[in-house]
Order: C-alpha cells, then sequence, then structure tokens
C-alpha cells in the first residue's frame, strides 16, 4: 500500500471553504524551531504572523515572516523528477511519485543485493525536514544499513555526542535565570538563533553578565561585560586557562566535586600543564583577562555556556567540548536554576530514538558504520558502550539528542562512496540537505556523488545537489503538515504545528516517502500508520492523548521542571559521576582527558587565518539564495577583513578577492570590518547562485562555498570524531573580477 | 555558584517548578478558570509586543533573484 492521501480531516475541513485558517506553527527555516503564527487563504500560505501568547511573540525573524515568499515560490519543486541526461547535467523528465517510489525501490534493491545493505547512504538535515519520527533510521536499521550521516555532526549534534561522554546527557542552558552567560563565539542576533538572543537581552536586563570569546567585536562582543578576542580555534586552549584560575584559586564546588566527580586529581595535573601565561600566548590574549573572566564564571550565582557551533569544528573539538561540561560540572552549575538543564525525555511522548528501532540492526551491520573503528564518538560505538548507562537513567537505551549520537562518519562515508575504500557505498539518498554544499571537501562529495548507482534527493527547490540525483522528490514544509515537535530531545517541550494548506498528492513528506519505501521493500507491519496523524497518536499514545486532543488543547507544554535529578539517578556514563577523565575514551583508545592540538598556522604566502562556516542572517546553511526578499538583505558573499590586510594586500572594498586554501579557492566581494582581529578572514557558509542555473555549473557552487576550501585530511581531523577543523586554517586573499556568469543582482546587489 | 546554599537552591527551584505550571496554563488553547488568569499574568509580565516593522520585507524586493 502507498501513502497517497497526505490529508488528514482536519485539513480538509481547513481548506473546505476558501476561508482564512490561522494556525500555530513551529518554523523550520532555521535550526531553532520559532512558534509562529501562519494564515493560509485560498490553499495558500499567505502570512506568518508573531504568536499571540507575549511570552513568545518576540520569537520571530524575518527569515520566518518570509515563509509565504518560500513556500509559494514559483521554483519550488511540484512534481518528482527523473534524469534524462548525464549525472549533473540538469535534464529531467517529470515522473509520478508512484512511479518515482517503484523505480527506486528497484535501484536500491539491485545495489544492496550487489553489494549489501551497508552499500545505502543517507544525509539529512532535520532542521530543515522537521522530523522523519525516526522513520528513515528505522527502514535503514530493516534494511541492515547504519550509514546516516547529517549536518548535525558539525553543528550542536556532536555537541550532543560529547556531552554524554562527561555528564550523560546534552544540558539546554538556563539563560533566563542566569547571572552570567558565557558565548564562545556563538553570535546570537535578532535575526539569528532569535529566541536566545531574546533571553539573553532579558537577563541582561536582569543583571546578568556576559562573557564572549570572539576573535571579531561581534554584536554580543560588543554587550559583553568581558571580550576575549582570541585567535580563531583557540577555544580550547583559553578554557584550560579558566580551569587553571579556578583550580588554583579554589572557586569550584568542592562538595559537588567530591561526591559527584571521578578524575579529579587526573585532571589537576593535565591542568598545570596549562599555566596562564602559556594559555595567554596561544590564545593571543591578556593573561590577567583571562583571569578575570574565569572569576566572573566561576563566582556567578549560575552560569551558563549555552551551545555553541564554534567549538563543533575545530581540530580539538572534542577536547573543547569536554572542557565546557567539565566548567559547568565543577562550578556546580549542572542541572541548576540558572545553570544547564538535563531536560531528558518528555514521558508524554515517543522519542524519534525509539521509533528508530536500533535494535533491528545487527551487532555486526553496526560495526561497519563508517567512523565505527576510527573516529567513534558519535557513532554506534559509544553509543552501544552508553547503552545500559542511558537505560538506567533515562529509561531507554538508544537515547538521542539533536540526532546526532548514532551517526557514521562524513569524510568516511563519502571516501567510500568516492573510492570504495573499506566498501562500496553506492547509492546516496540526500533529504532537505545541500550535500555538496554541506560538508568538508567539496570536491570528494562530489567526485563521491558521481560515483554512485542511485541518487535520490528530497528536496524544496532544486539544488546542486539534487541536480546530480537520480530522482528529486519534492517535499513538504511546515505548514503543510501537522507536527509536534520535541527540539529533538534537547529539551522535554511539546509544541504544537498545525497544518494550514494542503499539499498536492505528488509532494510528500519525509515520512510519507519512508513508509511507501518501507513497504514496497516488504516491511509493512513496521510502517503500519496510514498518515502522519496516525504516527502522532502512537507518540503520543503514553500521554493517554491522540493527536487530536494535543491539538484541541495545547500550544506548548513541558513537565514541571525538576533539577539536580542526578541525586536520585546518578549521571547516564558508565561510573554514574560526572567523569572528568572519561572512562569511554579511555575504552576507545583515546586520550581520556582534554588537550589542545597545535592548530594550523599562518605563512607567509597564506598570511591569514580562514574561518568558515559563518551564518548571515538572511540565510539558513545554503538555503533561501532563490528568495528575493531575502536574498535582496545581502545580494553577495563577503569576506570580511581588517582594513590594515586589505589595505597590505591591495583590496577594495566592494570589489571581488579570490581566497586561496592548500584545499581551493572562492570568491567573494571584500568588506572592511576595522572589528576584525588583524590576520584573520570571515567567510560565510553555503554559498552558490540558484540565478545562474542552466549557465554556470551547478548553480556555481563551486564559486564561493565555503567547503570548497576546507579539508577532511586525517591529520585535520578531530581525533575523536572525525570533524574537520572550520576554524582557522591558512589562505591567502588576491583581488580578483567577479566570476563569470554572475547575474545582476550579485554584481550590483 | 559556589555560594548557593540548599535553602537558597530550593528556593529557586520551587520557584521555578511554579513558573513552569503556570507557562504550561499560559500557553493552552484553554481560555477559562486557571488558564485563564496564566495568560493575564503572563500579559501583564510582559506587557504588548507591538508589530516589528524589522519584521516586513519591502515589497520592491519581492522579485526573482536575477
Amino acid at each position: 500500500m502507498t501513502l497517497t492521501e497526505p490529508t488528514p480531516s482536519d485539513a480538509r475541513d481547513a481548506t473546505a471553504a476558501t476561508g482564512e485558517r490561522v494556525g500555530y506553527s513551529v518554523c523550520t527555516i532555521c535550526d531553532i524551531g520559532c512558534q509562529l503564527r501562519s494564515v493560509a487563504r485560498d490553499g495558500q500560505v499567505v502570512q506568518v504572523l508573531q504568536h499571540d501568547s507575549p511570552a513568545l511573540a518576540r520569537n520571530v525573524c524575518y527569515k520566518g515572516t518570509a515563509a509565504p515568499h518560500i513556500h509559494n515560490h514559483a521554483e519550488r519543486l511540484r512534481v518528482p523528477l527523473k534524469r534524462v541526461g548525464e549525472r549533473g547535467e540538469d535534464r529531467w523528465e517529470e515522473i509520478s511519485y508512484e512511479q518515482a517510489i517503484d523505480e527506486i525501490t528497484e535501484r536500491l534493491r539491485a545495489v544492496v543485493d550487489t553489494y549489501g545493505p551497508e552499500a545505502f547512504a543517507v544525509s539529512t538535515s532535520g532542521w530543515n525536514t522537521q522530523t522523519t519520527h525516526g522513520v528513515d533510521r528505522r527502514f535503514m536499521n530493516l534494511l541492515g544499513s547504519p550509514n546516516w550521516i547529517s549536518g548535525v555532526s558539525l553543528c550542536a549534534g556532536n555537541t550532543a555526542a560529547v556531552n554524554r561522554l562527561t555528564h550523560g546527557w546534552m544540558p539546554f542552558a538556563d539563560i533566563a535565570n542566569s547571572s552570567c552567560i558565557v558565548l564562545l563565539g556563538h553570535n546570537p542576533r535578532k535575526h539569528s538563533w532569535t529566541p536566545i538572543f531574546n533571553q539573553i537581552e532579558a537577563a541582561r536586563k536582569q543583571g546578568a553578565v556576559s562573557i564572549v570569546v570572539d576573535p571579531r567585536v561581534s554584536e554580543q562582543a560588543e554587550k559583553a561585560t568581558i571580550h576575549l578576542q582570541i585567535r580563531s580555534g583557540t577555544d580550547a586552549a583559553l578554557l584550560f586557562g579558566w580551569l587553571r584560575v579556578i583550580l588554583d584559586e579554589k572557586l569550584y564546588d568542592a562538595d559537588f566535586v567530591d561526591e559527584w566527580c571521578v578524575g579529579f586529581d587526573d585532571l589537576r595535573a593535565r591542568v598545570d600543564e596549562y599555566p596562564l601565561d602559556r594559555v595567554a600566548d596561544i590564545c593571543g590574549v591578556p593573561a590577567e583577562l583571562i583571569a578575570e573572566a574565569a572569576r566572573m564564571y566561576a563566582t556567578a550565582d549560575g552560569a551558563c555556556i549555552p551551545w555553541t557551533p564554534i567549538t563543533d569544528m575545530q581540530l580539538d573539538s572534542t577536547s573543547a567540548i569536554r572542557l565546557q561540561g567539565i566548567l559547568r560540572a565543577i562550578t556546580g552549575n549542572l542541572d541548576v536554576v540558572g545553570g544547564e538543564l538535563l531536560h531528558g525525555l518528555n514521558p508524554n511522548y515517543r522519542t524519534e530514538a525509539e521509533l528508530q528501532l536500533h535494535d533491528a540492526i545487527s551487532p555486526e551491520q553496526r560495526a561497519k558504520q563508517l567512523g565505527y573503528d576510527t573516529h567513534p564518538v558519535f557513532t554506534y560505538r559509544t553509543a552501544e558502550i552508553l547503552r545500559p548507562h542511558m537505560e538506567r537513567v533515562w529509561g531507554q537505551p538508544w537515547v538521542d539528542q539533536v540526532m546526532g549520537c548514532h551517526m557514521a562518519s562524513p569524510p568516511e562515508v563519502f571516501r567510500a562512496m568516492a573510492d570504495g575504500d573499506p566498501y562500496p557505498v553506492k547509492a546516496f539518498f540526500t533529504l532537505g540537505n545541500n550535500t555538496l554544499l554541506s560538508y568538508a571537501n567539496q570536491h570528494q562529495i562530489h567526485r563521491a556523488m558521481m560515483n554512485q548507482d542511485l541518487i535520490v534527493a528530497h528536496e524544496i527547490f532544486m539544488t546542486p545537489t539534487a541536480m546530480l540525483a537520480d530522482y528529486v522528490l519534492p517535499g513538504d514544509v511546515f505548514t503543510e503538515r501537522n507536527h509536534i515537535a520535541d527540539s529533538w530531545a534537547w529539551t522535554s517541550r511539546l509544541t504544537l504545528s498545525e497544518q494550514v494548506v494542503t499539499p498536492s498528492s505528488e509532494l510528500s513528506s519525509t515520512f510519507r516517502f519512508w513508509s511507501d519505501l518501507g513497504r514496497r521493500f516488504g516491511f509493512d507491519e513496521y510502517f503500519a500508520w496510514n498518515s502522519l496523524e496516525e504516527l502522532l497518536d502512537h507518540r503520543l499514545e503514553p500521554s493517554g492523548r491522540t493527536w487530536q486532543e494535543f491539538r484541541d488543547s495545547v500550544v506548548s507544554e513541558a513537565p514541571t521542571p525538576r533539577y539536580r535529578k542526578y541525586r536520585s539517578t546518578g549521571f547516564a556514563t558508565p561510573s554514574g559521576k560526572v567523569e572528568l577523565s572519561s572512562s569511554i575514551l579511555a575504552d576507545l583508545g583515546f586520550d581520556p582527558l582534554p588537550y589542545v592540538r597545535e592548530k594550523p598556522q599562518p605563512t607567509a604566502d597564506h598570511p591569514y587565518l580562514v574561518f568558515s562556516g559563518v551564518r548571515e542572517d538572511p540565510f539558513f546553511q545554503t538555503g533561501q539564495r532563490n528568495i528575493g526578499v531575502l536574498r535582496r538583505r545581502s545580494p553577495s558573499p563577503k569576506f570580511f577583513v581588517h582594513p590594515d590586510d586589505a589595505a597590505r594586500d591591495g583590496l577594495v572594498e566592494g570589489e571581488w578577492a579570490r581566497l586561496e586554501t592548500d584545499d581551493g579557492h572562492v570568491a567573494a566581494k571584500v568588506e572592511f570590518q576595522s572589528h576584525m582581529r588583524r590576520g584573520h578572514v570571515r567567510v560565510p557558509h553555503g554559498w552558490w547562485y540558484p540565478e545562474t542555473r542552466g549557465r554556470v555549473d551547478l548553480a556555481g557552487s563551486f564559486v564561493s562555498s565555503d567547503a570548497v576550501l576546507t579539508s577532511d585530511a586525517a591529520d585535520l581531523l578531530d581525533v575523536e570524531q572525525g570533524i574537520p577543523h572550520f576554524k582557522g586554517y591558512p589562505g591567502r586573499l588576491v583581488p580578483c573580477d567577479a566570476p563569470a556568469g554572475m547575474g545582476r543582482t550579485t554584481l550590483e546587489g | 555558584m559556589t555560594t548557593r546554599t540548599e535553602r537558597e537552591q530550593r528556593t529557586k527551584e520551587l520557584a521555578n517548578q511554579a513558573f513552569g505550571l503556570l507557562a504550561n496554563r499560559g500557553l493552552s488553547k484553554k481560555t477559562t478558570g486557571v488558564d485563564k488568569f496564566a495568560k493575564r499574568m503572563i500579559a501583564r509580565k510582559v506587557g504588548d509586543v507591538p508589530h516589528d516593522p524589522d519584521l516586513d520585507h519591502p515589497v520592491e524586493w519581492d522579485r526573482p533573484v536575477d
């Protein structure tokens, strides 16, 4: 059976007349999930409104209010496409959804029969697709493939996995009640990470101080109580400096350390390797200022280090993330008001991890997960070690957070796709994920995709990645589906998102796509839900409510908060305590203590430290460059450089320059930023030029994309996770002409 | 954080638990009884949130990217 009817009764009611419908929405245009209201008229979303609760009304940005421009865009994919030219030629025929699923099934079966199930890999961004309700992994686990990757391996998901090593859960900062907020390169703004920005603003009004660690004088740095303008990529060293001060001056919570931490003496010895002068020298910041910040953090009445993407993308990412965990633990800020909360699971809602059926895939197949042997921290290998401890504390063995705790290693998946090393991967599905531009070493990813027998893209627009596919299936958007958002178990809050527009039958949700594929593979009993609403009923079953009942009564709800829960459960680590020295890392053969790795340094030929992977307000990741009302806010990519550096290199503001690294080169316009640290260049993430489709190869995806610059060479990966280094690698800037084929918006805007 | 006593911890926890209960009622669809009270409390505490013109998109920008 195929799920050909994506129209639940409530949506039919909503659109039966031509009247207006207003529904609560959780926005998916970026990763924050702001709560909005969507207005639909005549079967189209026409407006996005601020929330009607004043508590949430400020949590919306101009990307969110652009939803009607995105969801109704003329170039939105509406019909399944099948490749008719050579791969990447971008020539298509329109086919039905049914035909597409039939042919995809046949071709995927051929790959699995020839190479084994591990030859099938999937890359997805849950931020963009909002949810699969776990049915993607469910299908893969039933099939026997462990090779699921995601952009969360570089952004929040890997933090979740690393946090579990230290204190068994990824906390969520209680900014609203905090007295001291530490932002490690993180720069929440009015139109980026908007709710976090609003929480920080509110906390400041109540007297909270903030410490910003950033090579730039960012918007947050301008408001900071202390700004530590470090060299890019030296966060781990800085945190060692803080630890040195906190231990030397006994500013830690000795009772908590005695009762709830293991490895303190080992940590103390490691910290002693980092005297403050050495730290100051590495970071390029005065020792006195480092000490002042450490004291401010350690003595605050409730302090937090909210999640940051910056330490997710560094050569010693695992250490930098662990050092944050260690700091929050020894200063007594774990699971306390104003500190960082270990929310746990919402007992009223089945988790995606539970639906994913991780026991259905055999241990032998799990062990084939790419990265399992080499960089295991966010793979099944670590999840297997943690399984009993997760069950003990959180009640489920395969708990996941932010999708990041059972992933394959992206560089290894692309290597297997490109070269068959260590085994061939020959079928690749990409959902809501412009894979080509979303990981390190874009050249390798391109080569990998050109070596596939089958590529399926599930997208709302034609992306460069989709152009390389055999089939492109049009996906739905948040105004077209019902959902209960659970923040991917980062918090325990449940939030309603209502369908206000009925999608056409040729569009599919990720749920429908995976369910139809599962049924064709004979997994009917595991894909028994005939609609998304039936699945929501299933997920809500522990609460005793149905989807309809939830929808009729709740906008957003969370269990009553409980604090210091570890006192009754312990921590979900092997010791049951906060592991300052990680027994899991030791078991995996790694250094159990954090450390600092020497970073790539500028050279005479490449005098800049490049930091890439930086978000711009109008866009999320590689998206929205085709949306007029957003693109015109930032018509072209820009390198930020200090004017003194620019003068030395003959760069002219507003003119184009080429940034060259050992791994590639990209072009962007130059923007002088006197607040940049000298010798640094900032590169925006994810640029391509949808308007050049048909005249520039793959719509200019190799012209300005930062993924061209970054390496996935073994010596430039974080050892434990295998993630690449985006925050400080050598490059040089040279003036150049505008790239060929650019349009008016880019050149003149 | 080394200065908070057990009593202070518990006081803060209780206050935030109460706030959590209130927030759930304030974000329900029910508009009577305790839920109505909670919505009024939140409205009083936060105040009106006026429309933010930064969220509007200039009409002249709503054309294809060329």
